[in-house]
């Protein structure tokens, strides 16, 4: 198993070193350049010359092979860079931020998780009830709805018109504190719960339909295996694909971040992202999409490691 | 059997638990636990009853004034100049302005009595730091042009400094509002990635306490401060940048003030928490024509006609919903407006005539102006995210394909736009400030400015002359003189003036409304210490 572990951390620079060159290229062949964040809303002012002189401050003269590897060579000591737009290093930048996405990711894709068992459990032990049915429909319907129409319509309610919590923000400048934070992390949670759980619980209700056809279960029951017991090896068999399904879903959760955040104007990573696109504020935006992959890759890495725990046959195949 | 299945929960208790620790690891940035507890600790002194929340359209993304324009700039910073309630530059930090007789030199003495937020005292080292760091091309700053003519600051003693300028620039003054920063704080640091940049220490009325980039800053009153001290206490600027979101914190009493759009005024002004000033400001909308990018302008007459065939009242009316005023010459709120001059009121057979004058004619018969096998085609640009200009590159589109010529609306992000290079842009300027401010630098021949390359021989000698007198009727004389001829020679066809909106609690009052203000409403904050605000009647 650690030698698994070991092989799929190497694969996993390797990964990332190649997602690095591909980010690398993608910002700057966009088009536009820099000096912007440093104009911010005076940019009828910046004239071509001022334009040049603040592009070659930033070294934006030299090819692009050259900077990539400027980058890689800072990256490899830890340095990430400054930002453009206000000079201040990006590891705080993002040291700042991170622990605000953590937590977002933390809470809402163990609910997710949690709650999607709770729904795909329950209507797979009850198939072909009117529940299971509402709970079919429901699901695609709330999968299908955009997350920023969600995230508006619980701004609208929960904080306009009942005014019950705040609708931006991490933290509330006159209030500190856990409740405070919770308080502010419900209408974010509750918009990514209801953008994912519709299909994670449909996973979990489909794999049970399908174990309780399946050949073994027939045979217990004629065995007169009893019906509890039955269920609970239909559960643990639907559920360790389900990890594995999960797994492969925490890039969602980060790539929904982008839109999440912004809305809520929630200080981490994926508002961090937007804010430097437009202004071509590339260190921080080099930074972010790697932290993001890093993240992204941990947590993959840490879904193998558990479902090959759980799951004999993979301890087998990855033994050999 | 059982062994197994306990090693199993052992092993999956360990991995979630390397997960957390992974992530808790991640988490544990040193600075970021600092600025918490610092903040901690002023946040429980602070009364939401003498705070001030402004829901901000743009976010400051640093705070060293010699880097940009900062919406927080007159909180924070003070500089040796002050405009006053008519826009007219005052005495702040210095105490006295002696200008050569060839309007070259100045002699500037300044208070001895000015603290930073640290504590230190401001002397004319810090002064010509300033003044040395803005102009230096190393530094990042987008206010490098305005200081463009100074030659030399120099320290003549403790409490004195002296410019020198390369050209007479009677906007100076206006520019010697920046605020001074102090030298010892840049100290064995690169200027532009300075650690002061976020930690900012001015001389203004009041200092930083916290800022969490993406959604707050929050600053609280300098009790050491040498003016009139602020009456408010804190103020906490929170980034709001979706516009229905300002609105709707002002109504809940989130936010105390904040840059409101038109549609949006009757809604606050129905409320009983909410009123909303509308204050004029210099800042105009035009359409940009460029003689080097395309030569479809160079005659006079065709320009005359595009402006023949702009219906500003309808665009005030619609676009802006009646807050703005038709638009004739970048001068118009300024003291030395001249309104003798052609105000090209909405006339499209004029139009057409001009356009005919001029040889363009439908030979083809496919709808399209054309000349000499030419059409008369071009792309008109505008930046995207401005709904404004957007709004009004699609209706003037559509109303000059009226008169036969093909107008494309092209809307671009800021970051991919070079004004120089479109054929026509919808250009926003305009300074509540000294007239010359924008004006040499956008109609003078050769400027980098002037984007559309306009050039016309009166402009620039009205202009070049308006510099070098201080008398005031003589540049009146100047500005008269330039008005006439751009209007008949026009570099732009100016569309509109637009009044800034301000949404804003009951609570506030000492908001001047009959100053003139910027860009986007630039300005407000100008008098901020002498704002007033009364204790909050709810929550």
């Amino acid at each position: 198993m650690i030698k698994y572990s070991i092989k799929r951390i190497l694969q996993s620079v390797f990964v990332l070193f190649i997602m690095s060159i591909f980010a690398y290229a993608l910002i700057n062949v966009a088009p536009g350049d820099p000096a912007a964040a440093i104009y911010g809303g005076q940019m009828d002012k910046l004239t071509q010359a001022e334009r040049e002189r603040i592009n070659t401050n930033l070294g934006l003269d030299k090819p692009l092979v050259t900077r990539y590897l400027n980058w890689l060579s800072e990256m490899s000591n830890g340095r990430m860079g400054n930002s453009y737009a206000n000079g201040k290093s990006v590891n705080r930048i993002i040291a700042e931020r991170l622990p605000n996405t953590l937590l977002l990711f933390t809470v809402s894709f163990l609910l997710t998780v949690l709650l999607s068992m709770v729904v795909g459990l329950w209507a797979g032990l009850h198939p072909n009830t009117a529940t299971d049915r509402g709970i079919t429909i429901t699901s695609i319907i709330v999968n299908g709805i955009p997350s920023v129409l969600v995230a508006i319509a619980l701004i609208y309610f929960f904080s306009v018109k009942l005014s019950w919590l705040p609708s931006s923000g991490a933290s509330s400048v006159f209030t500190e504190g856990a409740g405070d934070r919770i308080r502010h992390l419900v209408l974010p949670v509750i918009t990514i719960i209801l953008s994912h759980v519709g299909a994670f619980s449909r996973f979990i209700q489909e794999g049970m339909k399908d174990e309780m056809g399946s050949y073994f279960v027939t045979v217990a029951k004629a065995n007169h295996v009893s019906q509890a017991d039955i269920n609970r090896g239909v559960m643990k068999n639907a559920l360790v694909p389900f990890i594995n399904y999960a797994g492969t879903h925490v890039p969602s959760f980060f790539s929904g971040f982008v839109v999440i955040e912004t809305v809520f104007s929630y200080p981490g990573l994926g508002n961090m992202i937007v804010g430097a696109i437009p202004v071509k504020d590339y260190p921080v935006l080099m930074g972010g999409i790697l932290i993001t992959g890093i993240v992204v890759v941990i947590s993959m890495l840490t879904v193998d490691i558990v479902e090959l725990v759980l799951n004999p046959k993979l301890r087998k195949a990855a033994a050999k | 059997m059982k062994m197994r299945k306990a090693k199993k929960w052992i092993s999956l208790a360990l991995s979630s638990v390397l997960l957390l620790a992974i992530m808790a690891g991640c988490g544990g940035g040193q600075s970021a636990t600092t600025s918490s507890a610092e903040s901690t600790a002023a946040k429980t002194s602070m009364d939401r009853n003498d705070t001030l929340i402004y829901g901000e359209e743009f976010e400051d993304t640093q705070f060293n004034p010699v880097l940009g324009t900062l919406y927080c700039g007159s909180m924070l910073y003070r500089g040796l100049m002050k405009e006053d309630k008519n826009d007219k530059p005052q005495c702040d930090i210095a105490t006295n302005v002696s200008v050569s007789d060839d309007l070259l030199k100045y002699t500037i003495s300044i208070r001895k009595d000015v603290k930073f937020h640290d504590g230190t005292k401001l002397t004319a080292d810090d002064v010509v730091y300033t003044l040395d760091s803005v102009r230096d091309e190393k530094i990042n700053s987008s206010l490098r042009e305005d200081f463009q003519l100074i030659d030399k600051a120099e320290k003549v003693d403790d409490s004195t400094i002296r410019i020198t300028l390369s050209k007479p620039f009677p906007a100076l003054l206006d520019k010697l509002t920046i605020g001074i920063i102090p030298k010892h704080c840049f100290e064995g640091q690169e200027f532009n990635k300075a650690s002061f940049n976020m930690n900012p220490v001015g001389c203004g009325p009041y200092k930083f306490v916290s800022y969490e980039s993406g959604s707050t800053l929050v600053l609280t009153r300098f009790d050491d401060y040498y003016g009139d001290k602020a009456k408010i206490k804190n103020i906490v600027i929170n980034y709001v940048p979706d516009y229905s979101v300002r609105a709707l914190q002002l109504s809940t009493g989130e936010i105390d003030l904040a840059f409101v759009e038109p549609s949006q005024v009757e809604e606050l002004e129905k409320a009983d928490n909410t009123t909303v000033y509308k204050i004029t400001t210099a800042d105009y909308r035009c359409v940009m024509f460029n003689f080097k990018a395309t030569d479809l302008f160079s005659d006079g007459k065709v320009r005359q006609a595009l402006c023949y065939a702009t219906d500003r009242d309808a665009i005030v009316n619609s676009i802006v919903h009646g807050y703005g005023a038709a638009a004739y010459t970048p001068l118009q709120v300024n003291t030395y407006k001249n309104s003798d001059v052609e105000k090209y009121s909405y006339d499209t057979s004029k139009a057409a005539s001009l356009l005919k004058e001029a040889g363009w004619t439908d030979s083809d018969g496919d709808g399209i102006l054309d000349k000499n096998g030419e059409k008369f085609s071009f792309t008109l640009t505008a930046p995207v995210d401005d709904e404004v200009r957007v709004n009004m590159a699609t209706y003037l589109s559509s109303e000059w394909k009226k008169l036969g010529i093909d107008c494309k609306v092209d809307t671009l992000d800021w970051s991919a736009i070079d004004i120089s290079k479109c054929a026509a842009f919808v250009l926003g300027w305009g300074s509540p400030f000294d007239a010359d401010n924008d004006t040499y630098r956008l109609f003078r021949t050769g400027e980098p400015s002037n984007y559309g390359s306009y050039s016309n021989a009166t402009v620039d000698s009205s202009l070049e002359q308006a510099r070098t007198t201080s008398d005031s009727t003589k540049r009146g004389e100047c500005y008269a003189a330039f008005q006439k001829a751009l209007a008949d020679d026009p570099a732009y066809d100016f569309i509109c003036y637009l009044t800034a909106l301000y949404g804003a609690s009951k609570r506030i009052s000492g908001i001047s409304t009959d100053t003139i203000l910027g860009h986007h409403g630039a300005g407000i904050f100008w008098n901020i210490e002498d704002w007033e605000l009364s204790p909050a009647t709810s929550k």
